[in-house]
């Protein structure tokens, strides 16, 4: 039996290829040892640990920066790509910090509640709004999470944006704002600004043990799991979005229930930095609202009748885009606002449509 | 005259400077009107930046002249006639600079008008002590694009060789206003609106220069309802002599802000509707049942 003479030729270039690779194969570089402090990148430490790091910027494209990027998100436009001029306005409704905010939300970022996101709202005097925080978007990996899927997931978009930041970034820009496309370097710039918004060691609140345990790991590539997993218990790779299941129905409320003054306090701080952030004036929707007495009359009138735009509801559906208009007002899911907060809401609405302001 | 406009853009400036120094520690009054217009006159407000504000005015004939019914029921309680038609746009170029242009069918001697408008937002109230009053400046400015009538004694008769009438001038007719306003209330704002108006070319018993002080109220019944009124008094001797002809343009009426369209529905005895119109050329008697069903529909859109 002969071999054809094709094959062995074959074999012979595979055995000298393989011989000069394991001749010419240098030795892998020392790992630089990285150093663990507050303000070290949590995807630094976690790469170091062999996480793949995703939502990484493409460093391909031109004309990509986060000044760019924080550009788009505050004023709605930036440079042009090659620097001269500015861009067309993305949205004429919203910003993206119409539903959005750019700093941290939780004073643990483990241990999200709508309760605890108020509170610190109130403390750094921030907005409390119906969108996830732009605060270490980069270190999550699913996005339009949960009840977003279930109820919209037959929408190829959302769909592909579960996993993917970029088309995420632009659905929201194109529905959620109903702006113009974003080009792929404005969408990049824009991931460009949400690194430098990315988690460090410090935003953890690890304790000593843990921090040694992701030190170790480290120093000795051993039990990287375990640091990975110990790091990763201290934040959410992906914000919980729940829809409620049930509108809240109107019932008159108790005269205990209408004079708690917490309750009231609640009520006011999630009108003030929750509603009044769109409704309130130059801001983004032409429906205004107020600390006048009308406003409030005008909110119960609607919430006692029960109709669409009733605050239980306008708060758990928001507003469908109607004949001519394109904006609409997205919902607060329950993780967002709770319905205990809804009913705070309420409290601090009845009493003002009544003319009792129970802080004065 | 350079110097007095380049010290005008200057102080406007300066001014806008300071408002935008001023936000972050001054809580403003927002709203003292609803819309940019009470019933006739420009109320302090101004379109916020942006904004594209699209308004459809219209004037219907006399409800019910001399307050005989078959007059009213001639032309339907004045619904079957229209006695001037606006239509026109407006723009926020800043949340206190303004620009609108318009198509008036126009009322008085001089038709077929447009109105150019630009509004700037000098001083904004501010709550508790500080500012007690918004302040605006309006200026107007209107050209008739009527065709000459053929009529030498008609202020309209343009093609008149050798008089003035033939000048392109005399098509033309401006007015300047103060608009200063407070809100007093939730419920209640009400703004004086001192006015000149010039007109190029004017009969021979008149004066090109007009003063008047308009009078705006407004009362908020409800979040969308609100009640207004309006009236623009003239200081002038011929419009106060008993057989003139001419009467103070009052106005009432209903407003309803929908979030995004601000809709008033009034009564009024003036036909005109822009400020060079109204405010000189109002010949119509509230005593006598010369009023008239008005509205307006304005539809906010942002670009």
């Amino acid at each position: 039996m002969f071999i054809p003479i094709k094959k062995i030729s074959l074999g012979a270039f595979l055995c000298l290829g393989v011989g000069l690779v394991s001749f010419t194969t240098t030795p892998a570089p020392q790992a630089v040892l990285l150093d663990l402090s507050d303000e070290t990148p949590v995807w630094d430490v976690m790469e170091n640990l062999g996480k793949i790091k995703v939502n990484a910027l493409n460093d391909q494209i031109e004309g990509v920066s986060a000044e760019k990027g924080a550009d788009i998100i505050f004023k709605g436009f930036s440079a042009k790509k090659d620097g001269s001029g500015t861009t067309k306005l993305q949205s004429p409704y919203f910003k993206c910090t119409a539903c959005h905010n750019p700093e941290r939300e939780y004073a643990n970022l483990a241990d999200i509640n709508a309760k605890d996101r108020l509170q610190y709202a109130v403390e750094k005097d921030m907005p409390f709004l119906q969108g996830s925080s732009f605060y270490g978007i980069v270190n999550r990996t699913t996005f339009y999470n949960d009840d977003y899927q279930k109820k919209y997931g037959s929408v190829p978009q959302i769909k592909a944006s579960f996993n993917d930041i970029r088309t995420a970034i632009k659905f929201c820009a194109t529905q959620c704002a109903q702006g113009r496309e974003l080009e792929d370097w404005e969408v990049e710039s824009i991931l460009a600004y949400y690194w430098t918004k990315e988690l460090t060691i410090g935003d953890l609140n690890l304790d000593p043990a843990e921090k040694e345990t992701v030190k170790v790991a480290l120093e000795t590539e051993e039990s990287s799991a375990r640091a990975l997993h110990t790091l990763e218990d201290h934040y959410l790779k992906s914000a919980p979005a729940h829809f409620a299941e049930k509108d809240i129905e109107y019932k008159p409320l108790s005269d205990k229930e209408l004079s708690d003054k917490v309750a009231f306090a609640s009520g006011k701080e999630l009108y003030d930095r929750g509603c009044l952030h769109c409704h309130g004036e130059q801001a983004y929707s032409f429906f205004h609202l107020d600390d006048s007495q009308t406003a409030f009359q005008y909110l119960m009138k609607k919430t006692k009748k029960g109709d669409k735009n009733s605050m239980f509801k306008i708060t758990r559906h928001g507003t469908y885009s109607l004949n001519g208009k394109k904006s609409y007002m997205p919902q607060y899911p329950i993780e967002k606002m709770s319905d205990r907060q809804l009913k705070d809401l309420r409290i601090y609405v009845e009493n003002m449509a009544n003319g009792n302001n129970l802080l004065k | 005259m350079k110097n007095i406009l380049f010290s005008i853009v200057v102080l406007l400036i300066a001014n806008s400077m300071l408002h935008a120094q001023d936000k972050s520690e001054k809580e403003y009054v927002y709203h003292t009107f609803k819309d940019t217009r009470i019933i006739n006159t420009y109320s302090v407000e101004t379109l916020q930046k942006r904004q594209l504000d699209f308004r459809v005015s219209h004037r219907f004939g006399d409800f019910i002249n001399n307050w005989t019914f078959n007059n009213a029921w001639a032309t339907f309680f004045g619904l079957e006639n229209a006695a001037d038609v606006s239509i026109g746009l407006e723009y926020g170029i800043t949340n206190n600079l303004m620009i609108g242009i318009n198509r008036t069918a126009g009322y008085g001697p001089l038709k077929s008008n447009i109105n150019t408008l630009i509004k700037y937002k000098i001083l904004s109230q501010t709550k508790g002590a500080g500012m007690p009053l918004t302040l605006t400046a309006a200026a107007t400015a209107s050209i008739s694009t009527m065709l000459p009538v053929d009529n030498d004694r008609s202020l309209a008769s343009f093609n008149k060789v050798g008089s003035p009438y033939e000048q392109f001038a005399a098509r033309m007719s401006y007015s300047v206003q103060l608009h200063a306003a407070r809100k007093f209330s939730d419920r209640f704002s009400l703004q004086l609106s001192p006015t000149f108006v010039w007109r190029n070319l004017v009969q021979i018993n008149d004066e090109n220069a007009l003063f008047s002080m308009g009078v705006v109220a407004k009362f908020q019944a409800t979040k969308v309802l609100g009640i207004i009124i309006d009236a623009n008094i003239p200081f002038d001797e011929l419009r106060w002599q008993a057989n003139s002809g001419y009467h103070i343009p009052i106005g009432i009426g209903f407003e309803f802000d929908t979030g995004g369209h601000v809709f008033q529905i009034n009564l009024t005895n003036s036909a005109g509707l822009a400020p060079t119109d109204y405010i000189p050329n109002t010949d119509l008697n509230w005593g006598l049942g010369q009023f008239r069903l008005g509205f307006t529909i304005a539809r906010a859109f942002r670009v």
